[in-house]
């Protein structure tokens, strides 16, 4: 079972952790391409940070070889379910951003699980979450079936 | 041109107007039944519920795969982003799922006025590049 992990770069450690755990129960996974650049080194996680801040991402997208939002699409296509690794951020609990969102309605119209590591947050789009039925398994990555 | 019309369904007559403006300018235009009946003034119970409980009635229709499905079948969509909530050029959670799904597609993508300056979407739509129309929708080629 291949999973595709959706969560911010911010989140690029949290990503490579739930990654290994994943990995040792026996799945596939896949990651976003700057989480993926910085854990090999390509990129710096504070020079991205700091970067996206100021000015957005948009010229670390202009980097990737592809346009980001269509490889993961297709990443979700080919894969089986997508986690969303939806913790604290910008002072919201359980907060999940825009694309966060994007990638979790491919998911939807693919018929794909969408599985949210915590609940859902309290954001202007609750509603959009909760028409996509995502599964909540409260940290427990066992509850991924 | 095939065009899907997309926005909130709070602009629902706006977007009959600017079906009849499309078709008047010789394009095929789809816009769902349910916006065309509520700009009719008929399914006050669906617009009812969508005040109490909108993200069960999102999840019974499941408006999401249906936009998607729509766009899927035409070449181009316009997202009529109004004013809304106080927000210039408003575009909302499903609006922005729609420009998501129509960039995976391969479909061209119009907003009749500027990009909003709206934080959660600013990345996405920057990267996806829709043409601004500024209200001329002859700039539709």
């Amino acid at each position: 079972m291949k999973i595709v992990i959706v969560a911010s770069i911010q989140f690029t450690y949290e990503i490579e952790k739930i990654t290994k755990k994943l990995e040792r129960l026996g799945y596939k996974v896949e990651i976003p391409w700057a989480a993926k650049k910085i854990l090999k080194g390509d990129i710096d996680y504070n020079d991205f940070m700091s970067i996206k801040e100021k000015r957005g991402d948009n010229e670390f997208r202009n980097k990737a070889e592809e346009d980001l939002i269509i490889r993961y699409y297709k990443l979700i296509k080919k894969g089986d379910a997508i986690l969303v690794l939806n913790y604290d951020k910008k002072g919201i609990k359980n907060y999940i951003g825009g694309n966060a969102l994007i990638e979790m309605s491919f998911a939807h119209i693919l018929s794909k699980p969408i599985y949210l590591i915590n609940p859902i947050p309290e954001m202007i789009y609750t509603d959009e979450i909760k028409a996509m039925k995502p599964i909540l398994i409260n940290g427990d990555l066992s509850k991924i079936k | 041109m095939n065009i899907a019309i997309m926005g909130s369904s709070a602009f629902v007559k706006e977007m009959v107007e600017h079906k009849d403006k499309l078709e008047r300018l010789g394009h095929k235009v789809s816009l769902h039944e349910h916006y065309i009946a509520q700009a009719n003034g008929e399914m006050q119970d669906l617009i009812n519920r969508m005040g109490h409980e909108h993200a069960k009635v999102k999840k019974e229709f499941d408006y999401i795969r249906l936009h998607y499905n729509d766009i899927e079948k035409n070449d181009a969509i316009l997202v009529l982003n109004l004013d809304r909530k106080g927000i210039k050029n408003y575009i909302g959670a499903n609006t922005f799922l729609e420009i998501g799904f129509a960039h995976v597609l391969g479909k061209k993508i119009f907003l009749l006025n500027k990009m909003p300056a709206m934080d959660y979407l600013k990345d996405e739509i920057e990267a996806i590049e829709p043409i601004a129309l500024n209200g001329d929708l002859s700039k539709i080629k």
